[in-house]
């Protein structure tokens, strides 16, 4: 009977074992923040705090330093402002609004570290004492300009009590153009980002996470639209249950667009909503179309032209490029008219991309830093970009010892750290 | 965490009725050494899916997690307690019917065919368990702007206890409870069946 | 909820009424119990699922091919070695086994296992190569039911270090922790056909770095659930 026993407990601990993972955006309200005289900051001021910070208190938790920098969304006539703070340690990000309230500056928001689920509330402030008059005066900083940010930090909910505080270095490196990348428009569902990979809610968060440009996936549906989507077949790692099962290809666009959410409840978007967002709405300048399915590459290129054009009419400076990740997509890539002069990153050997043309060469990162072949591309006036590099040491070993133009990855907070805190 | 209750009240529920079951001989008890024995279990019934609810949360819809199953098992019955054998058979998780927001109507059912590897013994005379693992190929029947089937490979489990009746030497009446989980959907069912079994080849 | 289960094993044993079945001669190889034979080896094979988190759509249950010995060195002393292959990467652990008999029905043994696995593939025509050492120090218990039916419920903790592993000639690096989590076993041994045993078993494993995931080069710090089916044939 007791063997009965045992079989039950077999089988319990085979159904309840699984742990949901969970990161939710915390809360955060702050009444001094929402303050009726409490202002935007300016555009000026904004430029002025970006830089490499030291940190004080806090640094066990972030690491020791963090790279500063401001993004923006567009919704409507509205452009929203967010800072974003880069960290060192397990792929930390801080993402807050910023206001002026009389002489203080004030830093409201969350933190984040991706490699886990650990997130918290953050509350911060520039005041006087601190050098908030440099930021706010009009005047240019200079070198005896000093500043900083103090504040306190939270886990989870819990209102921020646990001191923070970080001091100004120097300003962020700009010296050469590089692309951060990101992978999945953002980042993977596995994140738990607050959006699911490859939705428009996530194409908007991608600059907050210290984005230029992102990486898309593109898949038809049985009706020919192209859509934003990764894995062959609809499944539990991207989807909520809806019933309908196998190649997301079987399905038209009217019946995934009814039935299927994705994990975080958004609707699979079609490649046209994913580009206008990301010409209107973002200030992406790079998008990276990898193209997933095996067939005619002519609507995607339609879309590409049509948006490419759309972006160059608006003064937008903005690539959009058809990713050639296999030797069919080559193929199918080939077949389109003038497809020479289609832009395009190719995946394969530096000879491939002499056939297609391609303005990008990108290599695997486990090929190595391969200084000497995308020295040869550059000579050529190509670029090369390195996917999909997650591992902090490898990402900073790339930056900083690698001729890359750019870094495609699901953590672009720590490309971007370490980009902009390069010497 | 939901899943979990209803499994628990599964196992409490099996626990207790036998619980106080005094040992005796085993139905399924081999008579001595080097007898082996194939056995064929023939299923019927209906179930009820346990899982989360696979209905979106997008639209109003209803929802049917009532479904039917027919299962073919055949055991290879060794000298000893412990068996192995293979189950296949059809069952349907749920369906369910919806609209959408300009009033157009759909409906989906979700249905799969198992093939597991099983193992089992019988803990008293006529009372047997069971529990396996293998594949599920799992298939959608979707009926909104077209007709659409599609299909998806998914590894999974089952359990399973078994009361059988002697009619005669070889043949038996039964009952089954049974739970099968799709692991890779999350799709999991208890069903209730009738059972006819039949050993018909002895060594 | 494990420890639910636990109970519900402990309760349901006092239920049972005794049909005396000798240890000894009980073909047993997970079974915490003092050897009577001088060896005793099982042939079978694991299957782990990788979690979808990680695996992506390259998510099935991987089956290992699994040779396990157990080898007396006195009374309440034995040795427990098993290699877990699949050729491309392959698990060997070996470790000492102190056990012995609370009752006629309980047994418990004390071990510490220390493994060291390595892997050789070619990822896309790079050369990939990982290695690393492990230490499983665990404590199982068992239970002896009528009819020779062996139950053993296994604790472990999974320790991780040296982990070198090489995408062509570009190091590799990798984080994890020391203390990378712990895994829960219960498996049943009897006699299956003729003189032979079997053993069907059941894993669960919580760990931020599990050995088989070496190629995915994976950067999450949570402990994720692989489950793992444990088959085996003792000679």
């Amino acid at each position: 009977m007791k063997q009965l026993i045992t079989i039950a407990y077999i089988l319990l601990i085979v159904t309840s074992c699984r742990r949901e993972f969970v990161a939710p955006v915390p809360n955060t309200d702050w009444d001094l923040f929402n303050s009726p005289t409490a202002v935007r900051l300016t555009r000026l001021t904004m430029n002025k705090m970006e830089g490499i910070y030291s940190f004080g208190a806090g640094a066990d938790v972030f690491g020791d330093s963090t790279a500063l920098k401001w993004s923006y969304t567009v919704s409507g006539n509205d452009t929203s402002y967010k800072l974003s703070m880069f960290c060192e340690k397990q792929a930390a990000y801080f993402i807050l609004e910023g206001k002026r309230l009389d002489t203080s500056i004030l830093l409201n928001g969350y933190w984040r570290k991706l490699v886990n689920t650990e997130t918290g509330r953050v509350r911060l402030t520039i005041n006087q004492v601190n050098g908030s008059n440099y930021l706010i005066s009009p005047s240019p900083l200079n070198s005896n300009n000093k500043f900083a940010v103090t504040g306190t930090f939270s886990y989870g909910d819990a209102v921020p009590d646990r001191p923070v505080n970080i001091q100004y270095n120097r300003s962020l490196n700009r010296t050469t153009p590089f692309q951060i990348i990101a992978h999945r428009g953002g980042g993977r569902t596995a994140d738990i980002l607050p959006a699911s990979e490859n939705s428009i809610e996530i194409l908007k968060l991608a600059p907050q996470l210290g984005s230029t440009g992102v990486e898309i996936d593109v898949r038809l549906t049985k009706d020919g639209i192209p859509i934003l989507y990764h894995d062959a077949r609809l499944n539990e790692r991207l989807v909520q249950k809806s019933g309908l099962l196998g190649p997301i290809e079987n399905y038209s666009y009217a019946q995934l667009n009814t039935i299927v959410r994705l994990k975080n409840g958004e609707r699979i978007p079609t490649l046209r909503d994913a580009l206008i967002t990301i010409v209107v709405n973002t200030p992406l300048n790079l998008v990276w179309l990898d193209i997933k399915y095996h067939g005619s590459l002519q609507t995607v290129a339609a879309l590409q032209a049509e948006f490419q054009q759309k972006a160059n009419n608006m003064g937008r400076t903005l690539e959009i490029m058809i990713g050639i990740p296999d030797e069919e997509v080559q193929k199918n890539f080939l077949a389109l008219p003038n497809s020479a002069s289609i832009p395009s990153i190719n995946e394969l050997s530096p000879e491939k991309v002499i056939q297609t043309n391609s303005k990008v060469w990108a290599p695997r990162w486990t090929l190595g830093l391969q200084n000497e072949e995308v020295a040869a591309q550059q000579a050529q006036g190509r670029r090369a970009y390195v996917w999909t590099l997650d591992i902090p040491e490898n990402i900073q070993q790339f930056i900083l010892e690698g001729r890359f133009d750019g870094i495609l990855s699901n953590y672009p907070s720590v490309v971007a750290y370490y980009h902009y805190a390069k010497k | 965490m939901q899943k979990n209750r209803h499994l628990i009240f599964f196992y409490f529920l099996l626990f207790t009725i036998t619980a106080y079951t005094q040992e005796e001989g085993f139905t399924s008890q081999p008579t001595k050494r080097g007898e082996y024995s194939l056995v064929a279990y023939i299923s019927g019934g209906a179930g009820y899916y346990i899982s989360n609810r696979g209905v979106p949360h997008q639209f109003r819809s209803n929802i049917s997690n009532r479904g039917r199953i027919g299962t073919v098992r055949v055991m290879w019955h060794p000298d000893h307690l412990l068996k192995v054998g293979l189950e296949t058979g059809y069952l349907t998780f749920y369906t369910y019917s919806f609209e959408d927001s300009v009033r157009n109507s759909g409906n989906v059912r979700l249905s799969a065919t198992p093939l597991l590897v099983e193992w089992t013994m019988a803990v008293t005379k006529r009372i047997n368990l069971f529990a396996g693992s293998g594949v599920y190929f799992l298939k959608t029947h979707l009926d909104y702007a077209g007709k659409t089937s599609s299909t998806q490979v998914s590894v999974g489990w089952m359990a399973a206890a078994s009361y059988i009746h002697p009619l005669s030497k070889d043949i038996g009446l039964g009952a089954e409870i049974k739970w099968m989980d799709a692991a890779e959907t999350a799709d999991g069912f208890i069903s209730a069946q009738v059972q006819l079994i039949w050993k018909f080849i002895k060594w | 909820m494990r420890i639910f289960l636990i109970l519900l094993v402990l309760f349901g044993s006092l239920h049972t009424v005794a049909q005396e079945v000798p240890i000894e001669g009980q073909k047993r190889i997970h079974f915490p119990h003092p050897m009577d034979t001088s060896w005793r080896i099982s042939l079978g094979f694991t299957a782990t699922t990788i979690p979808i988190d990680i695996a992506e759509e390259v998510h099935f249950r991987v089956p290992a091919g699994d040779i396990h010995a157990v080898k007396r060195i006195s009374d309440k002393w034995y040795l427990d070695g098993r290699i877990n292959f699949q050729i491309i990467q392959n698990l060997i652990t070996l470790g000492p086994r102190w056990s012995t008999k609370i009752n006629d029905r309980i047994s418990v043994a004390l071990g510490s296992d220390v493994g060291y696995w390595f892997g050789f593939i070619n990822q896309q025509n790079i050369k990939t190569s990982g290695s690393g050492w492990q230490n499983y120090p665990n404590i199982s218990f068992g239970y002896r039911f009528n009819k020779a039916i062996l139950l053993t419920v296994k604790a472990e903790s999974i320790m991780n270090f040296g982990i070198k592993s090489y995408a062509g000639e570009m190091q590799v690096t990798n984080d994890y922790r020391l203390f990378s989590g712990s895994a829960y076993s219960i498996l049943l041994e009897q006699p299956f056909v003729g003189k032979k045993s079997m053993t069907l078993g059941f894993r669960a494993m919580y760990t931020d770095y599990f050995w088989q995931t070496w190629t995915l080069f994976e950067s999450y710090d949570r402990n994720l659930f692989f489950p793992q089916l444990i088959v085996g044939l003792i000679l």
